[in-house]
């Protein structure tokens, strides 16, 4: 017997827990649908359960995961970011996805933000990686914002991804980037915030 | 902290134990599922699609809280393959399964591991007179099920594949 914890994050505007039992609808709605084509989608219904039911394992396993993107204030779910590590991976992965609905707040960069963080500051890690298809603009965009760079030099997982480094633990650490990141979600966060003199129209 | 209740029991029979799926048994399986033998049982499966399969094992005992065990041989300490309840979309209801690896047959290594996962699931589990699902051409899984006290009961498809569902008796449980 043993039961195994996992943390939860709480950032600005949402709350980072495991996956759960009553989330699965929302990931199978994604999983099998065009949004989830970068990630191995779509899937059949089969297919999404077994690979919700490995993102739970993956915890269990390794220790780190993916977790789930829930609002804070009425709990419904945006997608899910985190840890990433399945047999095969050269090396630790940051990944992310949004449900389709929930793109454009800027939720995944909240959470990938907080899940780096707590990779870097609790479990001690000093470098990760996100694999991404190239054609994925969006996520590409949101690498870059959090201050990934495309290193030419990683390995890959199949030669079809592109490798974008994170900045390490320590370059992070106070860097005008982490302050640029953290302007930016207080941003989403507070739409109607303008700086003194912002022109209102 | 999001408490994920792991209790996945260790079960001793006279000549196997019955343990959680580990990450050192990943090897065997993904060599397991690359062969011809794992056709009958939801195979062939690439690496990646055994690692998933691997994990996800642990993932159904969360969501389920029931699932498989991995079967080792006591006297070599050799995993040999899998016993226990599957549940997922697409299944009619829970499943009694087993799968043996080729150098495990022959042994009643099968009938012990399952004898084991059956009362466990029927005492612990609420789940009594449970099905099994075999693949049509699986001739020694169908001679296990009978070995079992299992009947044939009607035939099926799951997941796209022809297969038949085999009723095991209800099993009297002390209380």
């Amino acid at each position: 017997m043993s039961s195994h914890s996992i943390p939860v994050i709480e950032t600005k505007r949402l709350i980072l827990r495991g996956p759960e039992a009553e989330d699965y609808p929302d990931f199978e709605a994604t999983f099998s649908s065009y949004r989830a084509r970068f990630m191995g989608g779509p899937l059949n219904t089969y297919e999404a359960w077994m690979l919700y039911a490995a993102e739970i394992g993956h915890w269990q396993i390794h220790g780190f995961g993916m977790w789930m993107i829930h609002d804070k204030v009425t709990d419904e779910t945006y997608g899910m970011a985190g840890g990433w590590m399945p047999a095969g991976w050269p090396e630790r992965e940051i990944a992310w996805i949004i449900w389709p609905d929930a793109a454009g707040h800027g939720y995944a960069l909240e959470a990938t933000n907080a899940a780096r963080a707590y990779f870097y500051e609790t479990l001690g890690w000093d470098t990760a990686v996100s694999y991404i298809d190239p054609k994925n603009l969006d996520s590409i965009r949101l690498a870059e914002r959090l201050g990934a760079v495309k290193d030419h030099d990683a390995a890959t997982i199949d030669g079809n991804d592109a490798v974008y480094r994170h900045p390490s633990a320590e370059g992070l650490k106070g860097s005008q980037l982490a302050h640029g990141i953290e302007m930016e979600i207080s941003h989403y966060a507070d739409p109607l915030f303008k700086p003194k003199g912002w022109a209102l129209d | 902290m999001t408490t994920m209740t792991l209790s996945i029991p260790v079960i001793e029979t006279a000549r196997l134990t019955l343990r959680a799926p580990q990450l050192d048994d990943l090897k065997p399986m993904a060599a397991f599922f690359e062969t011809e033998r794992s056709h009958m049982v939801g195979g062939p499966r690439d690496a990646m699609g055994s690692y998933t399969s691997l994990v996800s094992r642990l993932g159904h005992w969360v969501l389920n809280g029931y699932g498989l065990w991995h079967i080792v041989e006591k006297a070599s300490g050799a995993f040999i393959g899998w016993t226990g309840m599957i549940f997922a979309p697409a299944w009619s209801e829970p499943e009694l399964g087993w799968t043996l690896f080729e150098m495990a047959e022959g042994k009643g290594y099968g009938f012990e591991a399952a004898t084991a996962a059956r009362r466990h699931a029927a005492r612990h589990q609420s789940l009594n007179g449970v099905i099994s699902y075999i693949a049509p051409a699986n001739i020694r899984s169908m001679a296990l099920a009978e070995r079992l006290g299992a009947q044939f009961e009607s035939e099926a498809e799951l997941l796209g594949k022809p297969c038949q569902v085999w009723r095991h008796p209800k099993l009297e449980i002390a209380a």
